[in-house]
């Protein structure tokens, strides 16, 4: 304390200078708008970026809980977008209108585990039965189609990636609409094949393919991957297409697991037109 | 009482040259002598250094009340009696022979001079820059700098000529 006051004592003069500088400092930007204005704004730009480095900070703290509230809303955004309904038609005589039935529902879950180097890749999801997932469900993430469900315990389920060699799906040309079978060679884990395409079938490098209905599990139009290279097999007359993936496997954190609600109809009423054959 | 009486009269005369004769003077946009400093240089070398900041922050509010400025004269006239006492040293070095007065006739012309130029440049330089509130386009406001301290100099070079051309007593 008393080092304070004899440095404030020997230095009286400076002290004063710095006083009365402070005073006349106030006094121009008090008369000077433009003063006033500019070092405002500056101070304003100074305590601003600091105050958007410390948010920023703040943010990345909350990125997973962020992350989380995301998936969540992104599949209850996607069971009430137009796709997931199936369409009823109701004619009646003066009025013409379309009822949409929900047909497709979205459950977001995490991967806990995921392969991308081996012949055969899974995937572990956090959602189990209790979520109400079921064997056979499809599985998707914001990039395009995932998998299919293999089996399920309470709280877990394991996938079959497009990356297992029994990971088929039905993928479909989007432009010219021939469809196909969907499955992986085993080699490389960015690329699969879609073969047994008609040979008359048009395309071009670059193409989407994407999922199709006749799957019996995924929704239409789910991006797979993009056309990379074809080869004509002579023997069988068909196809096989070289398929870029979309999704990236090597690092899938948020899927989503569809509930087509109207399965179980469709597979009832097969099996009885089967079964009276 | 007869040196009192006179530092009066010098403010006031000093202060009513500028504001009613010099910040009339628009010839051309960057011209823009100030002559008051020169009451804070020729007040007594041995002044109290608070009195002198007082002095100093009282002149240059005078200004800035005629000229609605703010603070930027009181600002500037206070960093010039804060440098003060260095110049003095500068030129006060050879022999310890005691200024009793600052002016003209005491110290010559080359003594005044070199006191007079750092001192109106360097008052001048942080007067501009505050009037200017930016470093943007600084190059004007050394370009004002130049030009005013130019032509203050001539200024009070002349009425210290007028003045103060002999050493009295």
């Amino acid at each position: 304390m008393q080092k304070l006051i004899n440095f404030l004592i020997r230095n009286y003069s400076f002290i004063l200078f710095l006083v009365l500088q402070l005073i006349a400092f106030v006094f121009i930007l008090q008369a000077n708008s433009f003063s006033r204005s500019t070092f405002f704004n500056s101070t304003r730009a100074v305590s601003g970026e600091m105050l958007e480095k410390y948010h920023n900070a703040k943010e990345f703290a909350n990125l997973k809980r962020t992350n989380q509230i995301l998936a969540e809303e992104n599949a209850r955004l996607r069971s009430i977008s137009k796709e997931s309904y199936f369409p009823m038609f109701s004619i009646s005589d003066t009025v013409i209108d379309t009822l949409y039935n929900q047909q497709y529902v979205y459950i977001p879950s995490k991967v806990v585990n995921s392969t991308y180097t081996y012949s055969n890749n899974h995937l572990t999801l956090n959602k189990g039965s209790n979520n109400g997932i079921q064997k056979g469900m499809g599985v998707i993430n914001a990039e395009g189609v995932i998998g299919k469900v293999k089996e399920v315990s309470e709280n877990y389920s394991v996938v079959y990636p497009l990356i297992h060699q029994k990971g088929q799906v039905t993928g479909r040309i989007k432009s010219s609409g021939h469809f196909g079978e969907v499955s992986w060679n085993g080699k490389d884990y960015d690329r699969v094949q879609l073969n047994k395409i008609q040979r008359h079938a048009t395309f071009d490098i670059g193409d989407t393919i994407v999922s199709d209905q006749r799957s019996e599990i995924f929704p239409s139009g789910i991006p797979i991957g993009v056309i990379q290279d074809s080869t004509l097999n002579y023997e069988t007359q068909f196809i096989s297409i070289e398929i870029d993936l979309l999704p990236d496997f090597t690092n899938i954190e948020y899927v989503y697991i569809v509930n087509d609600l109207l399965k179980e109809e469709r597979t009832n009423l097969k099996q009885k037109v089967v079964e009276n054959e | 009482m007869n040196r009192n009486i006179r530092y009066i009269l010098s403010f006031i005369s000093l202060v009513v040259l500028q504001v009613l004769v010099l910040n009339n003077f628009q010839l051309f946009g960057y011209l823009n002598p100030k002559v008051y400093p020169l009451f804070i240089l020729i007040l007594p070398p041995k002044i109290n250094r608070a009195l002198l900041l007082f002095i100093a922050f009282g002149l240059g509010l005078t200004i800035d009340v005629f000229e609605n400025s703010g603070g930027v004269h009181a600002s500037a006239t206070l960093f010039l009696a804060l440098i003060r006492p260095l110049l003095l040293r500068i030129i006060t070095t050879p022999g310890s022979n005691d200024v009793s007065k600052l002016n003209l006739g005491f110290l010559g012309i080359p003594k005044f001079l070199s006191y007079l130029i750092p001192a109106i440049l360097l008052h001048h330089l942080w007067l501009f820059t505050l009037e200017a509130f930016t470093f943007s386009n600084y190059y004007l406001v050394l370009y004002e700098t130049l030009i005013s301290s130019a032509f203050s100099i001539l200024l009070i070079f002349t009425l210290e000529l007028l003045f103060n051309r002999n050493s009295e007593e």
